[in-house]
């Protein structure tokens, strides 16, 4: 049973009579496997919803469940892990090693150790080689990813994500990116963006959110075939993509789409061989 | 108000003169043997991956570092002589990363005037700088908002228009649009790039090129070293050089380069997705 929730909405109380509504009337489910990306403006409502799934604020309305049990129950203790946007800020151990085993040890795991090392190949961080670092010696794409470690070695079936490459250059970004994708064959992962561009490809589900309400749910694919409410809230599709939809729509025979500019420039060079 | 009065005579310019410098107990130099200079209405760009030394490069420029060899000069004057300090930082503004850090009033128009009170100017002089700060940077009638209602691209701006209020002959924006969103980050680059017509230098450190193809100048630090100093145009025109730099180019330019050497024309530079996808249904 997945990650779950159904008609959250949320208001943050401003002390006036009617506070701000955040979010409203949302519905996601994750599972195991998934990709799922949040995207939308600044203030539209993602980084709320975040929090809201982690269990981190109560919602005003509506319900979220883990694995069909309520978030911080014992039993889900660990399920569902946040990262913070630039989680390296929050380094405070010795060795990285000793920092990614804070939570395992928290949460009284037997070997935390054992499970900060599991974390840190997995985000593709040699255990023996960065273990023994200083968390603050890093560079930013290797620091971004021992920070994710430090949520992955809680054992996160759920993970939760706040622009997870922001400020980072594009070996970092690459490197993130790739960790995310092995994570999938152990976790469901959420990615909160303002820039999606880099997750579309191999996203299960999309979402838009526009001033705290759902614009577009779907996946990519469906997106691509109408982009007008994810335009609508703010949001743009990749150049790269748009080329694509411009050729499709001149009669290019285009199989898929993708932000990736040298496999589109391949499928593109293919198409217009076909065609003429 | 000790002002441009005491400038006179003096070359206009923010020199780095084979500038090396190492942080105490690091065992390796964060630059070495930089050399570059920004000038008015100059928009400089500097690039370079996390780690390559662009923020030791910012510190430098305003005084907040004094180089361990070579020398930086602002105006002719040298950020080591402990004098100059407060008359190099009345010249160089700065503006950082997150907008939420370098925001201090209550409503915009009491921040944008920190600074200017802070030289000691007098009043009415303030509330025209104000107005023209506020301007300058698209924000003309905010003057009596709140900052915590602002979007990040607004707060980003007012920062921008507090250093403005100074008067500052070079303003340093270390990766300005990292933190905001498309359209925040659309918004800060136009009021960044409207500096330049008010004779300001601009320093815009970016891990993006597309933000900065319009610049005069395209500065790659690697290692601590200025590996490229050249045009955003050769950077664009020539994706394997940039690559070995380490900048990432626009997705679109390399979809572009791709398909030109598979036999499409494409327009050269930066072309857009409708003029990509006229090439390609055309020739």
């Amino acid at each position: 049973m997945p990650l779950l929730a159904e008609g959250l909405s949320y208001t943050y109380e401003t002390g006036r009579a009617s506070g701000v509504v955040a979010v409203r009337d949302v519905s996601v489910g994750v599972d195991v496997g998934d990709l799922v990306v949040i995207a939308g403006t600044t203030g539209s409502g993602k980084s709320t919803l975040l929090r809201l799934l982690a269990g981190l604020l109560v919602p005003t309305a509506g319900s979220v469940t883990v694995d069909g049990v309520a978030p911080g129950a014992r039993e889900t203790r660990g399920a569902v892990s946040i990262v913070f946007q630039n989680p390296e800020t929050q380094f405070f151990a010795e060795t990285l090693r000793a920092d990614v085993a804070f939570g395992p040890r928290n949460l009284g795991r037997p070997e935390p150790e054992a499970d900060a090392d599991r974390a840190l190949a997995a985000v593709n961080l040699d255990p023996s080689v960065y273990g023994p670092r200083s968390p603050f010696g890093l560079s930013g794409g290797e620091a971004r990813r021992g920070a994710i470690a430090g949520a992955l070695a809680m054992g996160a079936r759920y993970l939760l994500l706040d622009e997870p490459t922001a400020g980072l250059d594009a070996d970092g970004r690459r490197a993130v990116r790739a960790a995310l994708r092995a994570e999938r064959a152990r976790s469901g992962v959420v990615v909160v963006t303002h820039d999606p561009a880099e997750f579309l490809d191999g996203a299960s589900q999309v979402i838009a959110l526009a001033e705290g309400e759902v614009a577009f749910s779907g996946t990519a694919d469906a997106l691509y075939d109408d982009p007008s409410a994810y335009e609508g809230a703010g949001l743009a599709l990749p150049v790269v993509v748009r080329v694509q939809l411009l050729a499709r729509r001149r009669g290019l025979p285009l199989a898929r789409v993708t932000v990736d500019p040298g496999l589109a420039a391949r499928s593109l060079l293919a198409a217009r061989g076909e065609s003429l | 108000m000790r002002g441009p009065s005491s400038l006179q005579g003096r070359t206009h310019v923010v020199v780095f003169e084979n500038v090396g410098f190492r942080y105490p107990g690091a065992r390796t130099a964060a630059l070495e043997g930089v050399s570059v200079s920004v000038r008015p209405a100059e928009l400089v760009a500097l690039l370079g991956p996390n780690g390559s030394g662009k923020s030791t490069l910012v510190r430098l420029s305003n005084a907040l570092l004094s180089p361990t060899s070579g020398r930086v000069t602002v105006d002719g004057m040298d950020t080591a002589d402990e004098d100059a300090v407060w008359d190099i930082r009345e010249r160089v503004g700065f503006i950082q990363q997150n907008p939420e850090n370098q925001i201090v009033g209550t409503i915009a128009e009491e921040d944008v005037a920190f600074g200017p009170e802070n030289l000691g100017v007098a009043p009415a002089e303030i509330r025209v700088r104000v107005d023209e700060a506020l301007e300058a940077v698209g924000l003309a009638g905010f003057q009596r908002r709140e900052p915590h209602m602002l979007s990040e691209g607004q707060k980003q701006r007012l920062a921008i228009a507090g250093a403005l209020a100074m008067r500052p002959a070079y303003l340093v924006a270390d990766e300005p649009t990292a933190m905001l969103d498309p359209v925040g980050r659309a918004d800060v680059l136009r009021a960044l790039r409207g500096l330049r017509h008010q004779g300001v230098g601009v320093l815009h450190v970016t891990h993006h090129l597309e933000d900065v193809l319009d610049a005069d100048r395209v500065l790659v630090l690697a290692s601590g070293a200025i590996a490229f100093d050249g045009t955003p145009g050769e950077l664009v025109g020539d994706p394997e050089r940039a690559l070995g730099l380490g900048i990432e180019l626009p997705a679109e330019v390399l979809l572009a380069d791709a398909l030109r050497r598979g036999g499409v024309r494409v327009p050269a530079g930066h072309p857009s997705a409708e003029e990509i996808a006229e090439a390609l249904c055309l020739s």
